[in-house]
Parts: structure tokens; sequence; C-alpha cells
């Protein structure tokens, strides 16, 4: 089964926000990559039906994205993860998966496995408001999996991840993107160039590249500086020195 | 016939003199005030069919209780308006506060079942309010007045009523149209804060018209604004008005009362309310945060 978009658009006022996006995505991971307000949020917004699209359609299989048959095979973590500070994330989980349609036998088993996939079994009687940002960041990433999803968008699912969260979340989505669409954002190009089977690239709103690694053929953060290349800004020394060696961030003029 | 000039509870002079006088002063002072809160013919005929079902002579039985507990609906009615104003949209704003709107509403219980337990929850806790502090009213009555009574004539202690009713269905009558505003100020609790994504405008909406409808008086000459004001539940919610207020609405070749009007209006209020908050729930949009 494949997630079809077909002519996305949403504009505001003054700014076409997503502009005429269509998309084919087939199983695996999908790295969409653009700057700050390219439109990638709103892309994902739209795709898990939380955004009503000015125009276009987005399906999986024949289940439009209104309906609850879409929503029970999607897990979504979103930019902006919200969370009830006072709940443990064992009782989070059970929640989240209550409102997924598990059953509660099949909750509690997947919530423990969940929560050891991301190394939160010891602390899963702590409430959150007790968590690191990093802690929170892989609370969401479990909420998502809950239900096993087909779909699974993940909105910047590495902020507030050290190094070896770091490795450890590529490790596990390179494992879901085998039997799973997995669409994932991010800033960082080196997240996307380790996992990802298929790169996506949004400027303004517009899909500027939609190809592999072989499509591209060159360095990944050097083909992406070339996309903007009316915006190309070579850091100074002072900035690569405080930045990690391995990572290309976007860096906006 | 003498009259003495002190006033009971209800404003009707004291007197001594035949049974007949008694009816016939009763029956005078129905008039006038049927004449003065504009009722028309119809009405006052279909009034005074009521009164002839009405058993003369009163009989005198002991009800107490069920006086006490009549005094006491008034305060219910503000009390159940201030429990859900202050209790309900906190809680059903939080999914906005904590910003788990996007994820619970993309998974696949999150509109319609999530909306329908908000509901449910809302609608549970207001009535139980209501029925907890009718318990809390009702039980020391009981208790200190004991429980005889239920079968009185309610015309003995509320001598302008028209309707042939018992002390006891009186009390009854009044409890039901609590329940029922409680069912629609759940729901209306629900939907400001759906309506509003936060719970500080919905309180305030809902304290306010609290406050508006307990001090503002429409006059009566304004008759159908008039009637419409005493429907609010801290003004319908009271012997005064569910009981007492004689202007009628017409419902297909008869007249409904006020506590029959005012539980109808209720719920569907409450559905009206709670199909809106479902309405805005389900097309809540991500962004703009």
């Amino acid at each position: 089964m494949e997630l079809h978009i077909d002519r996305l658009s949403k504009h505001y006022k003054n700014k076409i926000a997503v502009d005429r996006i269509s998309l084919t995505l087939g199983k695996g991971v999908h790295g969409l990559l653009g700057a700050n307000g390219a439109g990638k949020t709103t892309l994902m917004r739209m795709i898990c039906g939380i955004l009503r699209p000015d125009s276009g359609t987005v399906t999986f299989g024949r289940a439009d994205v209104s309906t609850e048959e879409y929503r029970s095979i999607l897990g979504y973590l979103p930019q902006d993860f919200g969370y009830y500070p006072a709940f443990t994330a064992e009782d989070f989980l059970m929640y989240m998966a209550a409102l997924k349609g598990l059953r509660k036998t099949d909750s509690r088993c997947r919530t423990g496995e969940l929560l050891t996939l991301v190394g939160l079994e010891s602390h899963k009687k702590q409430k959150i408001k007790t968590y690191s940002g990093g802690m929170k960041q892989r609370l969401g990433i479990a909420q998502a999996l809950l239900n096993r999803p087909k779909l699974l968008v993940l909105d910047e699912p590495t902020a507030g991840l050290d190094p070896k969260e770091r490795v450890r979340f590529r490790e596990m989505i390179d494992r879901l993107g085998q039997e799973s669409i997995v669409l994932l954002s991010t800033h960082i190009v080196s997240d996307i160039e380790l996992i990802a089977d298929r790169i996506l690239m949004m400027k303004d709103g517009r899909l500027i590249f939609n190809g592999t690694h072989e499509d591209i053929g060159e360095n990944l953060k050097e083909f992406y500086l070339e996309q903007f290349d009316d915006n190309n800004f070579k850091p100074s020394e002072q900035t690569s020195q405080n930045l990690p060696a391995n990572d290309c961030y976007i860096l906006e003029q | 016939m003498t009259v003495i000039s002190s006033n009971n509870d209800n404003g009707i002079p004291y007197y001594t003199g035949t049974a007949a006088q008694l009816y016939d002063l009763r029956k005078d002072y129905l008039q006038a005030r049927w004449a003065q809160e504009s009722l028309s013919d119809e009405e006052k005929a279909f009034l005074t069919a009521q009164e002839e079902d009405i058993t003369t002579p009163f009989i005198y039985r002991y009800c107490g209780s069920y006086k006490s507990i009549l005094a006491t609906f008034t305060i219910l009615s503000v009390m159940v308006s201030f429990l859900t104003a202050v209790c309900i949209p906190p809680v059903s704003a939080e999914e906005h506060s904590r910003k788990t709107d996007q994820i619970i509403l993309c998974t696949r219980f999150g509109r319609r079942p999530a909306f329908l337990a908000k509901l449910f929850t809302a609608v549970i806790f207001s009535v139980a309010a209501a029925l907890l502090l009718f318990i809390s009213f009702a039980v020391p009555s009981f208790v200190i007045y004991g429980t005889e009574g239920f079968s009185a004539q309610i015309q003995f202690h509320i001598l302008d009523c028209t309707w042939k009713l018992t002390a006891g269905q009186s009390v009854l009558i009044l409890l039901g149209i609590s329940i029922a505003a409680a069912i629609m100020l759940g729901c209306a609790s629900l939907y400001l804060t759906e309506h509003f994504r936060s719970s500080i405008p919905a309180m305030g909406v809902l304290i306010g018209f609290l406050l508006i409808s307990s001090f503002l008086n429409i006059p009566g000459q304004f008759r159908v604004l008039s009637q419409i004001w005493s429907y609010c539940p801290a003004k319908l919610i009271s012997v005064a008005g569910g009981l007492i207020d004689h202007r009628l609405v017409p419902f297909f070749g008869t007249y409904l009362a006020s506590y029959q009007v005012g539980l109808f209006i209720y719920l569907v209020l409450a559905f009206l309310f709670a199909f809106g908050g479902y309405f805005v729930w389900r097309r809540w949009q991500a962004g703009g945060r």
C-alpha cells in the first residue's frame, strides 16, 4: 500500500505554505529536508489530517486522510510534542494506546516493549514533568509507534537527542522502514544521509527534489546547499568550530 | 371579614372569615395577578380550568421538610452553575493547553469517541453535582423535619400556585428541571471550552451569565423578553420561577407551564451545545501556536 498525495496546497494570507505537491510514497524511509519556513511541518500536518488543505487529496490505499481507517494506521510525532506532566510514561502510553484502539492486554505488552526500545523502562513510573528533553522526545517516539503504524510521520524526531540516542534512533527507523512508510523531516542532513531510501527537498512550499542517493550522485550536504544557491552561505571558521564535524546544518542568511 | 395587616411569606394578608370568603379572596388575588402579568384571555381561561381541578377545601398536611427543600432550590441552581463553570473547562481544555490535541486528533478514536468521552464526563459531573447538592439539602431537612408530607397539597404552602400538585411532586419537578439544567450547563461548558480552546474565556462567559441572570430582571411589561429571561436556570429553578410563573407557552392547541417549557428548552439547548462542541472539536486545525 502506498501513500498518495495529489496536488496538495495550503496557503495563508501572505504566503503559500505548500504549493501543489504531488507524491507517491511506498515502503521505506523518506527524508524531508528544507529550511525553516519551507513548508515541511505544514505538509506533515496535512498528511496527518490535522490541517485541512485548500486543495488536493491525501490517501493511503483507498482510505482518505479524514477516515478512521487512515488514522488507525498512522503514527505521528509532531514538532512540538505535548504531554501531560502529571502522567507517568506508562500512564501516558496506556492512554494513547486506548485512543489508538489497542486492547488493554495488548496495550500493556506494547507499552512495555516500547519503553524498553526507547530506553525509558527504568523511568516508567516517574512523572513526565521530571524528564529531560531527550527523554520526552523518546517518549514521543514511543507513542507514535504504539499501533505498529504502516505510515509513520516524524517531524524533527532527533531534536533534543544526544549522539548516542540519535544512533539508536536511526537504527530503529531503519528497521521500521522495511515494513512501513516512514516520513521524517529534519534539519540534520546526516540523519537523512545514513537512513533515508528517498530524499525529498522542499523550498518555499514546493518540492524541488524527489530522488535517491544515486540520483544525487554526490555528497548530500553539498547537493543540498547547491539547491539553495541563492541562499548560499559559507559558515565562518568561528561558527564551524562550534558545530559537530559530521553534521551539516541549514544556516539561513 | 376582618383583615389583619401583617402579611405571610407570600405577601397575602391574613384574614379571618368563612371558607368561601377565603377562596374568593384567593380567586380575586389570582385574577389581579394574571392581569398584571399581561396574560391573554385564553391563558386566563386555561388557568381557570386548572384551578377547577384543584381540590377544595385545601386539606392541611404537615410537610415541613418539603417546604424547606423547595426554598433551597435557588441556591442549588447557583451552585450547580458555578461548579460546572469552574470545574469542567479546565479539564476539557487540557488537550489544547498541553498541546496533546495534535497527537490525539490523529488517533483512531481521537475524534468522535474522544469527544463523546469528554461529553459524557461533563454531563455526568454536572448531574452528579446537582444530585449531591440536592441530597445535601434534602437529607438534613428530612432528618430535622421528618419525611411526611409528600402528598400535601401545595396550595396550602404556596397559595398562588394554580397547578394540581403536591409538595413532593413540586420537589421532584424542580429536581428534574435542575438535572436538565445541569446537563445543559455541562454541554455548554464543553462547547465554550472547545470554541475558545481555553478554559478562562469559557469560565468567564459562564460565570458572567450566572451573575447577570441572578441580578438582572426584565420588567414584566416586556412580556416576551421577560418570559424568555425567566427560563435562565438561576430564575427558573425556584418556587417563584418554576411553580408560580403563570405565563404560559401555546403548544398545539393547549398551553405549557414554565416548568414544562424550561425542561424542553434545556434539553434542546444541551443537544445543540453538544453537537456544536463536536463540530468544533472535529474541525480543529493545527497551527497558529
